[in-house]
């Protein structure tokens, strides 16, 4: 019988950039159980909803997480809009799909960067980043913030984006694609990478549907499990939504399903740039939030959020709620880690994307 | 805008688990799970959903109540259930990871909740904690009201703390010596 050892991972390591710790539990070589410790990062952002005007709380939400931080924006207006009754112009949900599908293909850029480097791959990772940069000028000249964008509101969005500066971002994405391609190639057929990958971390579809995963992680094991499909926003005016799925449901799958997304990512921009009608881009809210709750969902780049809001009838909301995509897929991690090989630890934490800022906001 | 319908139905804490299972055995995922502080107690709210339906199910709970976990049925619920734990006092038992109230480092005991008993007993610590200290500043204010009377006050309390730092000082440079 072998011994057992307890090995502490984190909260600081090079795969991780924000604090996350792990206890493995090791026999020999083998990971039999993980247990994470939360914690280091809580900040109790879901409380300042009770102190802060409805209307400004919205650049907290922006704040729960520097890279989807869009998204949290979004997803508590729309919580809000619900609950008022607030009719969002027209216009104003295709640039917020827009800035949305920006903010996926730079997470996953940044993701992709972030893997290259995990596996030692560093030029990789530099190219990855350097592609992303295109995305983040794109958001600067949009927007004046490179990560903070403060665009969405209650009711729309602060500024619009006019018809020749969105052709010019449908051509700086095509630029964009031209480098994609080559790294693409590296990352889905190197052999060095598939043997890094291959297998590693692997869920069956029945195992992610136990345990409700969501975005890329369940993706990749064929669930499909995208909000996008349901046509809320401006994706309702897409000709077609097919969400990427794969049934490999291991570690090259997760990297594959991100990887597709990019590119088509880029075609939804194109389609909905193509689509966009002129008009105005805000409707400012009357009056307080009513006393009532509103629940809504967002496909982050990580995968669904949930955004839940009750008001009481004063400019003071009760309640703001958000469970974001890493705290659903912690278990999918646990799954995952449990009977890994100790080196293959970092490589599966970093293909779920974990986002620990958003888990404990 | 978000469409979606909103369905909220309300069960006794008794029906949690027979609830959840149904749902599970129906195919619905979990989404999440999340108190709310409400007059006397807290209000947890599961949310499942399947496709483009969202089902929103809610337990009034009296506060400091015990509540079964469902983390057994839908294993994605532990982080939530343990900030139930951490965030409202609610006590959930059988937690698959289960921090017993020491997920998060918090400064105060229940945050979210101020009626729990823990946080009602921690209130009254700090207020017996701080109580020495409120007599001790109210010596302070006394001395800062008498500092403020005639100049004699000040006249004699000022050589007093100079003569009580002399010897201080002296006697600290006896013991070097020595």
């Amino acid at each position: 019988m072998s011994n057992k050892t307890v090995i502490p991972f984190g909260p600081q390591h090079p795969v991780l950039p924000e604090p996350i710790h792990l206890d493995l539990v090791l026999e020999d070589e083998k990971v039999v159980q993980a247990v994470p410790q939360l914690g280091f990062i809580h900040r109790g952002l879901e409380k300042i909803v009770e102190k802060r005007d409805y209307l400004h709380f919205v650049y907290v939400a922006e704040r729960i997480c520097g890279i989807c931080s869009f998204g949290h924006s979004l997803g508590y207006s729309q919580a809000v809009e619900g609950l008022m009754g607030v009719e969002v112009p027209e216009r104003a949900e295709y640039l917020r799909d827009i800035w949305q599908e920006l903010s996926r293909i730079h997470s996953h850029l940044l993701w992709l960067g972030l893997l290259a480097d995990g596996f030692g791959y560093e030029n990789l990772f530099q190219q990855a980043w350097r592609l992303r940069e295109i995305v983040l000028n794109i958001f600067e000249k949009t927007t004046g913030g490179r990560v903070i964008l403060s665009v969405c509101n209650i009711g729309g969005v602060n500024r619009d984006i006019d018809n020749d500066e969105l052709r010019a971002i449908c051509d700086d994405l095509d630029k964009l694609l031209d480098g994609y391609k080559p790294i693409t190639e590296t990352f889905l057929d190197d052999a060095s990478v598939h043997s890094r990958l291959d297998g590693v971390g692997y869920l069956s579809k029945e195992e992610a549907e136990d345990l409700s995963l969501v975005g890329p992680f369940g993706r990749a094991s064929g669930l499909d499990n995208d909000i996008r499909s349901i046509g809320m926003g401006a994706y309702g005016k897409l000709a077609a939504f097919e969400p990427q799925l794969s049934n490999i449901g291991d570690g090259y799958a997760r990297t594959e399903v991100r990887i597709n997304e990019v590119v088509q990512s880029v075609q939804i921009i194109k389609e909905l740039v193509s689509k966009i009608p002129d008009g105005p881009v805000y409707n400012k809210p009357k009056g307080n939030p009513p006393e009532g709750r509103f629940l809504t969902r967002v496909e982050q780049p990580r995968g669904e959020a949930v955004y839940y809001v009750k008001g009481n009838g004063s400019k003071f909301l009760e309640r703001f709620r958000v469970r974001t995509p890493t705290s659903q897929n912690l278990a999918g991690l646990l799954k995952i880690l449990q009977g890994c090989d100790y080196a293959d630890v970092p490589l599966n934490i970093l293909t779920i994307d974990p986002c620990i800022s958003c888990t404990e906001r | 805008m978000d469409n979606t319908e909103q369905i909220y139905k309300e069960i006794d804490a008794s029906s949690i688990l027979s609830t959840i299972h149904a749902y599970h055995d129906e195919g619905w995922r979990f989404a999440q799970l999340c108190g709310s502080t409400i007059e006397g107690g807290v209000e947890v709210l599961y949310t499942l959903e399947k496709g483009p339906v969202v089902e929103n199910v809610l337990v009034n709970l009296p506060n400091d109540a015990e509540i079964p976990s469902i983390s057994k049925i839908y294993p994605a619920s532990f982080v939530f259930e343990n900030e139930l734990q951490d965030l409202f006092g609610i006590k959930v038992n059988g937690i698959s990871v289960d921090y017993e109230g020491h997920m998060y480092k918090l400064s105060v005991p229940s945050p979210m909740n101020p009626k729990s008993q823990a946080r009602v007993e921690f209130a009254k610590r700090a207020q017996a904690a701080d109580q020495p200290e409120a007599e001790a500043q109210a010596d302070t204010q006394a001395e800062a009201q008498a500092a403020d009377q005639p100049d004699e006050a000040q006249a004699v309390s000022q050589p007093e703390a100079e003569a009580s730092a002399v010897p201080a000082g002296q006697a600290g440079g006896e013991t070097d010596e020595q």
